[in-house]
């Protein structure tokens, strides 16, 4: 006869083999990736080739107005992810399950300096980002409490998400929500390794519609930020081709919830870094050419030309991070020891004890 | 079965599986360098084809100035011939280092003629050839790049030994030639510019 305390410790140690056997093979696949960065030299953007397997270092470069809030944060980045994770409970415990993925639908530059830039749609990459992501919890009850541009977010994606329902559940059984938030931002460095197509095959901006133009036009009148911007001879009033070229350079970027940042105070009130702070802790070089204008120049300089493409293709290593490649390198090297040993020890303890569970049963 | 047996077959199992599962990771790995090496150069073979594809032009361009050093024209147009003979990577990179050579020289003496400077399809012929030859200086670098982390993981352990049973051998980089590296001489039977 056995107890219910132990009848319960041989689900766990299932769970636990199962998990094991589970991390054992990851470890593979993690040590596999590790080598391949290991093994790949970087490639100039302006004369390397392209193809499968590129890896490029560079800097995010793109024009203020282009780039979109964070959902969570707040911040204004030029990509983001969220990771929509719902609480599972069990009979002793709990996890949190990852149900839906989140992403920001616009590509963003990368400049390494060789006189070309590289376009990357970071959607589907493995991300690896140095520190915790953003997060913010919610139960299913409170969903429409939720920040602004979170909510916002999840409405332009609604139809992309597979199990996350805006609705909420059953209010007889709330549940437990999560998101985590990883961005990338103007100027930082990053480290990319994925499939690079040819840059003749950049994308045509999005044609302007009639609508977006008259809204633009609205944000362009109302912001005295750009209103400035836009006011070519400087005569302190927009004239009417100014105010046309004005409508259609923010119209074709019109993003949803809008950045105002004039006093480079974070739109976000959650975050404790500002955006002053963030924006000091990035390397100028980028910053100071003042991103791609609407006039075809990087900060008075020439455009530089999109050499490479970058996207998730199949299911091929393409991976974004903001660390270095060593420390990209040293952490998938102990993550893949640790899964390697730590999983076959995990699934070997875990079978001993259901052996030993059913001691009588063989 | 008990316990101790089923746990000592647990770890004889997962070692085992982790020996070969580790084994095929360094045997595809190296594979996967070896194949780089090869896909390295490649891509300078394009860039390589492409400059030996514009060098008659720049030839034809500069034997219309009577004066011009035939020495080095021909010099060029021969090492272009040996390029494209050439059955082996370190031949054609000798091959390839010659044109480098030849062209240096047929842009250095062309200093002297003003009017073969100002001609319409020299500039043109010199701007697309720089722009080749750094593109060929940078995919030259991503080779020896390769090369080196292929020597570099066939010699060391543990790959050395799978490197071993596969038969693996040491690359050639892509060397600059010592012609190369020193400058260029132009002070050979300059004609007098009229």
């Amino acid at each position: 006869m056995t107890s219910n305390r132990e009848g319960d410790l041989a689900v766990w140690a299932l769970m636990g083999a199962g998990m094991g056997v589970y991390w054992f093979f990851k470890g593979f696949r993690e040590l596999k990736v590790k080598r391949t960065i290991q093994d790949i030299p970087t490639s100039r953007i302006a004369t390397g080739a392209v193809g499968s397997l590129v890896e490029i270092k560079g800097a995010v470069v793109c024009e203020p107005d282009r780039l979109v809030p964070a959902p969570v944060s707040g911040f204004p980045c030029v990509f983001y992810s969220l990771e929509i994770q719902k609480l599972v409970r069990t009979k002793n415990s709990s996890y949190w399950k990852t149900i839906d993925w989140v992403y920001s639908d616009k590509g963003f530059h990368v400049d390494d300096g060789s006189g070309a830039d590289a376009l990357v749609y970071a959607e589907g990459a493995e991300i690896k980002r140095q520190g915790d992501p953003a997060e913010y919890r919610v139960n299913s009850s409170g969903l429409s409490s939720m920040p602004k541009g979170l909510l916002l977010a999840l409405t332009l994606n609604a139809r992309k998400l597979k199990s996350f329902k805006l609705s909420g559940s059953s209010w007889w059984r709330p549940e437990e929500y999560r998101f985590l938030e990883r961005c990338f931002y103007r100027g930082e460095t990053l480290y990319i390794l994925g499939n690079a197509d040819s840059g003749t095959k950049v994308e045509k901006r999005r044609k302007l519609s009639f609508k977006n133009f008259l809204a633009a036009r609205k944000i362009v009148e109302t912001d005295p930020a750009l209103r400035k911007r836009f006011d070519a001879n400087r005569d302190g009033v927009l004239d009417p081709e100014e105010l046309e070229r004005a409508a259609k350079t923010i119209g074709e970027q019109l993003q949803p919830g809008e950045i105002r940042d004039p006093a480079g105070q974070a739109p976000g009130g959650n975050a404790a870094m500002t955006l002053r702070d963030r924006r000091n802790a990035v390397p100028d070089s980028a910053l100071a050419r003042g991103g791609i204008g609407s006039n075809g120049t990087l900060g008075g300089e020439p455009l530089p030309r999109t050499k490479m493409i970058f996207r998730k293709q199949d299911a091929r290593t393409f991976i974004v991070s903001n660390m270095k490649e060593e420390q990209a390198v040293a952490s998938l090297g102990w993550s893949s020891s640790l899964k390697i040993f730590g999983g076959p020890a995990l699934a070997i303890a875990g079978m001993a004890y259901i052996a030993w569970f059913f001691r009588g049963v063989f | 079965m008990s316990v101790t047996t089923l746990a000592v077959l647990g770890v004889l199992l997962f070692g085992s599986a982790a020996v070969i599962g580790y084994l095929i990771t360094i045997y595809n790995g190296l594979i996967a360098l070896k194949e780089n090496i090869k896909k390295a150069w490649a891509n300078i073979d394009v860039i390589l084809k492409q400059r030996h594809d514009e060098l008659p032009k720049l030839v034809s361009v500069c034997e219309s100035y009577a004066e011009f050093e035939k020495g080095i024209l021909e010099r060029a147009m021969k090492a272009r011939e040996r390029y494209f003979s050439a059955d082996t990577v370190a031949k054609k990179a000798e091959a390839s280092a010659e044109v480098s050579g030849a062209i240096k020289s047929i842009f250095a003496l062309a200093e002297n003629y003003p009017q073969l400077k100002a001609n319409e399809n020299f500039m043109q012929l010199q701007t697309r050839i720089s722009h080749l030859e750094e593109s060929l200086a940078d995919r030259r670098e991503f080779y020896n790049d390769s090369v080196n982390n292929y020597n570099i993981r066939i010699q060391q352990l543990p790959d050395a030994i799978v490197a071993n049973f596969m038969s693996l051998k040491l690359e050639t980089m892509f060397s600059v030639a010592e012609e190369d590296r020193r400058d260029v001489d132009i002070k050979i039977r300059l004609p007098r510019f009229e």
